[in-house]
């Protein structure tokens, strides 16, 4: 309703007066139909005559104010006063809600509703008692948690079980305003009694979810007890209290397989239960329970492909999307077992583009030589879908599968080259850049692919992808394809409009096909290196210098490193690790599944949530992270651990593809040199500077650290939730502000490596790593620096595995030292 | 779990907002991230849509689009992603047990109602109560209920024109007729065929739900009975004589929280307390033969270098008393189209001659979209309808042109049939006074609606 933006001021003060008429009078002012119609809505005709409809009536328009985020804060006063004393429940109700959204702008004036409410915690109606507790517990105003002490140790011991829940909840309330009232008070026992015995389902699945997050270590919950008293009484809960409790019983493990068994049994009803959420839930449950029992495993795995399949169609596009999401996972996981139902996975019309995507993805998984042909058929349907996406991923998908069938992919490749006769734009493209790939993987298919080029005069795809695909591909077979030297001179005359991608593969095309097409190619060779050297851009620019530069050096050595045949490749690196499929097989049930991608990517840790403060934006300061320009992109260390690796993938292959270059010079094994392309060797070529005194660092504190240790992000974010031992400190200086830029150069000069880093004022995070001399022990680090606290205070967190405790120690030691030094 | 709670319209106003936690930004940032991530979602490619969850500077947001406003949680925790959307579906379902309908309009005119509901409903971030019949006891507010005409010429209205009524009526009202109140079992079959180019049907599924809304009081036990043929694949009940191959057999079936299935496997009876409110009993999927409703014939014929005639067939093979109301057919073109002109075709009457069709109505070529849509009005079973269309293009008919035609895709309801066989074959309300004139209503109904119903060409 965008009329009632704009007229908010003068309603306001309108709603005002008519509050102060009510409290006086009981009844509106003067104009009672007319114009001041329009607040309370379909109430015009019928004038309220009793105080309560009236003062119903204003408290209904001052909450829809609210909600569409008008101010209402001014009337607080009149709110308050207008409905004491009142019995109307309703109208407390309003009254609570409108409290407790203004409560932390006007704490002062919120002690005046307190007394009311703490009343109303002692009302004979079990009702008014929760609502009261409920609202008192949701104020969010630190002072006032003294009040509501008393209502809440009593309301836990209440008869009526209402009032026990919001209770147990309320106790969740103030821990997160202040944990150590909850310590003092020793609600965490009185909340511990509760879960193992109230009557109440409800209050024990609340105690459930509110112990989970309050007590230190969550793990100590989990004992034969509890759970099996919890399974014993599963359907007495609702179907969101079994969701929880199955959540936690997946971190249980039985103590044989008599009990996994057992489990199993009191469970097998709950997968033919029409809520998705509790089906996966005890999908969860069987799944990791057997992990151990692989014939066991495998018939869970069947038993529960049936009632997957029928939440993925029959709930809406959200819980379908989910259902395929998890669905997709088990199917990478066991691609055999899933083959006979391929037919589940071909997209319906109505599917959302997400649906449709993850079935692609599925249909790819499963496919096998019993099933790739129909599968390919149904994709070469989806080739002409509407959707540019579909059409592309099915194309794709045809690729992969060809792909990964090998040797038997011979009426595949046909299918897919049979793409280029549909003469659509985005097909065409997409096709070259599959067929680019396959040659990589499948020799065998060079010849079919070339001779589908062969009719090729002019490459008329736009896609700069595709184009960079074609050049590739003229590049490496040009000496199988007639034309390719003519192509190639038509595109370079228009060098300077192609993008940077595009420019790069001729430079490489034009000097490999030069070794093997001397005289036809000469001329293009010197023409696109000259247009390069000219570029702007550095890469491009650079490689036309290099390239110049060896080729006028040693034309021998030249044509070993660029007349080479191109190496076979049998996976790439796109491909998801079999690391994150067991992450994500472990955070099964979750967003991980959807994301493909592990929690620690998009989730902070318990720590770092700040209640009722808006989220420090943490930037890319190092490592040139994507989130370095993009400041919305990362906001947390943890994102741009993610970015970072992103990165160092990239750089690996690119370097690797140097390595593999400037090592043919022998006998050019290049698959080889792929695989054993040493880490360290990578390292020092991604610039990571030697640190400038770092051997025999630490000499004096008993450690000799590594001077360049080794790690990557990944596995970083492995160790870090892994390693057992840990050490913390705190070191305060003010200086830390000033000292912060160049924080991370001087711990290398140490031999502590920073991995990722991040943060704005006030808060600065780093991440960093250091290694034993001799490589036995891994150190890492996490250093979060607070410039505002009395000056500044860097706090740590140092790890390391439990054999190397004591090493820790004087790690954790040293480092303190090297820091005091610093910043002091 | 969650930490805020939002309902808002597709135009990106706040209707409804919760924050239950604290520990994400204020509600208005994120309405406005939510709002700009939906629509959009990848700038370079405008058809994507934002997936039903994905996350913002670590902040989770889940969300179902439903009656023409975004249901919205956000959270900071790796929740189960299937637990956060059932929730929001069951929300969704009880703004429709409470105020009749969901939709912008009913949402805002009972606001007041949906913040008593949501108090209840979840507390701190965690799902409390959700069974609409105990929601009640702690509900003081009275809905506003959307204009309607009353219940029972609605019904004979709707019965007559073939269309299962449209139930509207919130589990507050007080029932003015004297009955004892209603219930209504619906069973609803999804339908997805794909015929390949021959019309053959190359892979078809039902999905099928057996609804109910209940508006009796006071939980009487209910029984349901099914076919006493229907067998369940893979369910070790000693029940299924695999023997015998007629029968009714479904793939997979799950059921309602609170329905008693200790009969089901010995006379496929199922007993049940019904809440008051809607909820499924049981979905069902099969994907066994079915016979199509309606079959699709297309040819393609040149007719100049830069005309390509279509015409289209089809057959509706239904029983001659079943009609569906509308059914509409749409087709991709290819995208050098640049006019399609519809000659108004002779129709050649239904095969049993009784009555000639009404005269097809022309199909609208969207150009935007290039897709012909034709919608045809009471389709009776028997009946055979034939649509044509003139297609220019500029540029040459040729075989890869021809692909880009199709697929052709139906949709369609169908009262009154049921592609799987599946019946309800009686409803009994037990343990209730036996008082003249106050036995509650039941009706059963059926429906068939399209879900992917395609011919490839």
């Amino acid at each position: 309703m965008p009329r009632d933006k704009m007229k908010t001021k003068g309603e306001v003060s309108d709603l005002k007066a008519k509050l102060a008429a009510v409290i006086k009078t009981g009844t509106l002012p003067q104009p009672k139909d007319g114009k001041g119609g329009s607040t309370g809505k379909g109430q015009s005709h019928a004038v309220p005559k009793d105080p309560q409809t009236v003062k119903r009536g204003l408290f209904k328009s001052i909450l829809h104010y609210m909600t569409i985020n008008v101010d209402m804060s001014g009337l607080f006063t009149q709110m308050i006063i207008a409905s004491t004393p009142t019995n109307d429940i309703v109208l407390k109700k309003m009254l609570y809600l409108y409290i407790c959204t203004y409560a932390q702008q006007k704490p002062d004036l919120t002690l005046l509703a307190v007394n009311t409410l703490t009343k109303d915690c002692g009302d004979s109606d079990p009702t008014v008692r929760g609502l009261a507790l409920r609202s008192l517990c949701s104020l969010r105003v630190p002072n006032l948690i003294e009040y509501l002490l008393t209502p809440l140790k009593t309301a836990l011991a209440d008869r009526d079980a209402y009032v026990r829940r919001t209770a147990v909840l309320g106790v969740l309330k103030v821990f997160r305003l202040d944990a150590n009232v909850v310590e003092e008070l020793e609600l965490e026992q009185k909340l511990k009694e509760m879960f193992a015995n109230d009557s109440d389902s409800q209050v024990v699945a609340n105690s459930l979810s509110v112990l989970q997050q309050i007590v230190k270590n969550p793990q100590d919950l989990i004992t034969k007890p509890v759970v099996y008293s919890l399974l014993n009484r599963l359907k007495e809960f609702s179907e969101w209290s079994q969701c929880a409790v199955l959540e936690f019983v997946s971190n249980y493990r039985p103590e044989d397989g008599e009990e996994t068994f057992d489990i199993m049994n009191v469970l097998e009803d709950r997968l033919q239960h029409s809520n998705s959420a509790l089906v996966l839930a005890t999908i969860k449950v069987f799944l990791h329970l057997t992990i151990a029992i692989p014939d066991i495993h495998q018939q869970v795995l069947e038993r529960i492909r049936g009632p997957l399949f029928t939440m993925m169609h029959n709930k809406g596009p959200e819980i379908s999307y989910t259902v395929a999401s998890h669905l997709r996972l088990l199917v990478e996981r066991a691609p055999m077992l899933f083959s006979q139902d391929y037919k589940q996975f071909y997209c319906r019309y109505n599917d959302s583009l997400h649906v449709k995507k993850v079935k692609l993805g599925m249909l790819t998984s499963v496919a096998d030589e019993s099933n790739a042909y129909d599968i390919v058929n149904e994709l070469c349907e989806y080739a002409t879908d509407p959707s540019e996406t579909i059409s592309r991923e099915s194309i794709k998908a045809v690729g992969t599968i060809a792909m990964n069938l090998g040797q038997t992919a011979d009426g595949l490749v046909e299918r897919l080259l049979s793409f280029l006769d549909m003469q659509m734009d985005h097909v065409t493209a997409e096709t070259y850049i599959v067929m680019a790939d396959m040659m990589r993987c499948l020799p065998d298919q060079v010849e079919k692919c070339v001779d589908a080029l062969a009719s090729m005069r002019t490459v008329e795809v736009v896609n700069p992808e595709a184009r960079e695909a074609i050049v590739w591909i003229l590049g490496a077979h040009g000496d199988k394809l007639q034309e390719a030297p003519y192509i190639l001179e038509n595109m370079a005359m228009a060098f300077d409009e192609e993008e940077v991608r595009v420019q790069l593969a001729m430079l490489t095309a034009a000097a490999k096909l030069f070794f093997k097409r001397p005289p036809e190619c000469h001329r293009l060779l010197t023409d696109v290196l000259e247009k390069g050297s000219e570029s702007a851009n550095q890469d491009v620019h650079d490689r036309s210098l290099f390239y110049f530069r060896l080729l006028k050096k040693d034309i021998q050595v030249a044509a070993q490193v660029l007349g080479s045949n191109p190496p076979t490749t049998a996976t790439f690196a796109e491909e998801l690790g079999s690391e994150l499929k067991e992450t994500l097989f472990k955070e099964f049930n979750s967003l991980s599944p959807l994301y493909s991608e592990p929690a620690t990517n998009f989730i902070a840790d318990d720590n770092e949530i700040e209640y009722e403060h808006d989220l420090y934006d943490l930037e890319a300061v190092e490592g040139n992270a994507s989130g370095g320009e993009n400041k919305g992109g990362a906001a947390y260390a943890d994102t741009n651990l993610l970015d970072l690796s992103d990165d160092l993938s990239d750089a690996t292959i690119a370097t690797t593809t140097t390595t593999t270059t400037a090592a043919s010079n022998g006998a050019p094994t290049p698959e080889a040199t792929r695989l054993e392309a040493d880490p360290m060797a990578l390292l020092d070529m991604l610039d990571v500077e030697e640190p400038a005194s770092g051997a025999g660092a630490g000499v004096e504190q008993g450690i000799r650290l590594n001077p360049s240790p080794f790690m990557d992000a990944g596995k970083f974010q492995q160790l870090w939730g892994s390693l057992g031992a840990q050490e913390t400190f705190a070191v305060s200086s003010p200086n830390v502000r000033a000292k912060m830029p160049e924080l991370s150069n001087q711990m290398k000069a140490v031999g502590i490596l920073t991995m990722a880093s991040g943060g704005q004022e006030p808060m600065y995070k780093f991440y960093q790593y250091a290694q034993l001399e001799d490589n036995s022990a891994v150190f890492l680090v996490e250093l979060i620096a607070n410039t505002t606290q009395g000056g500044g205070m860097l706090s740590v967190t140092c790890k390391s595995d439990a054999q190397h405790q004591s090493c820790l120690k004087s790690f954790a030691s040293f480092f303190q030292s090297s820091l005091t030094a610093y910043v002091d | 779990m969650i930490s805020q709670f939002l309902i808002m319209s597709l135009r990106g106003d706040t209707i409804i907002s919760r924050d239950f936690t604290g520990d994400v930004h204020k509600v208005k940032t994120t309405s406005e991230v939510f709002y700009t991530k939906a629509n959009r979602w990848d700038g370079a490619n405008a058809e994507e849509e934002a997936p039903p969850v994905f996350y913002v500077d670590g902040v989770q947001y889940l969300y179902i689009k439903i009656g023409g406003v975004y249901l919205l949680a956000t959270s900071r925790k790796n929740v189960s992603p299937a637990l956060v959307l059932e929730f929001l579906s069951r929300v969704a379902n009880i703004i429709k047990d409470y105020c009749g309908v969901l939709n912008e309009e009913s949402i805002r005119q009972n606001f007041v109602l949906l913040y008593e509901l949501l108090d209840e409903i979840v507390d701190y971030g965690v799902p409390q109560n959700t069974a609409t019949d105990v929601l009640k006891r702690y509900i003081l507010n009275r809905p506003i209920l959307p204009e309607q005409l009353p219940m029972k010429s609605s019904n004979l209205l709707a019965k007559r024109e073939g269309k299962a009524p449209v139930i509207s009526k919130s589990v507050l009202s007080r029932d003015t007729s004297g009955k004892k109140g209603e219930i209504f079992v619906d069973i609803v079959e999804k339908l997805s065929i794909t015929f390949n180019s021959s019309g053959y049907v190359q892979n078809s599924a039902i999905d099928g739900s057996i609804q109910v809304k209940s508006y009796l009081s006071g939980r009487p036990l209910v029984k349901v009975a099914l076919n006493e043929d229907l067998q369940i694949a893979g369910r070790n009940d000693g029940y299924n004589s695999y023997g015998s191959n007629y029968g009714v057999l479904l793939d997979d079936c799950n059921f309602y929280e609170h329905c008693n299935l200790d009969n089901f496997d010995i006379d496929r009876t199922i007993t049940l307390n019904p809440s008051q409110g809607e909820f499924a009993l049981m979905n069902y999927r099969t994907t066994r033969e079915i016979r199509p409703p309606f079959r699709v014939t297309t040819s393609l014929n040149d007719s100049g270098p830069f005309k390509v005639e279509l015409v289209m067939k089809i057959r509706a093979e239904f029983a001659q008393r079943i009609v569906a109301p509308a059914l509409s057919i749409s087709m991709p073109v290819p995208k050098s189209t640049i006019s399609i002109s519809f000659p108004s075709s002779n129709q050649p009457g239904d095969r049993s001659g009784k009555q000639a069709q009404a005269a097809t109505p022309p199909g609208t070529f969207l150009e935007k979209e290039k897709k012909i849509n034709w919608t045809l009005k009471k389709v009776q079973g028997g009946s055979e309808h034939i649509v044509v269309a003139r297609i220019s293009l500029n540029s040459q008919s040729s075989v890869s042109v021809k692909k880009e035609f199709g697929p052709v895709s139906l949709q369609f309801n169908l009262p009154l049939f049921n592609s799987s066989r599946l019946q309800v074959k009686y409803l009994q309300i037990l343990n209730q006074s036996t008082e003249k004139g106050q036995n509650p209503a039941r009706w059963i109904r059926y429906m068939t609606e399209s879900s992917s119903y395609i011919c490839r060409m």
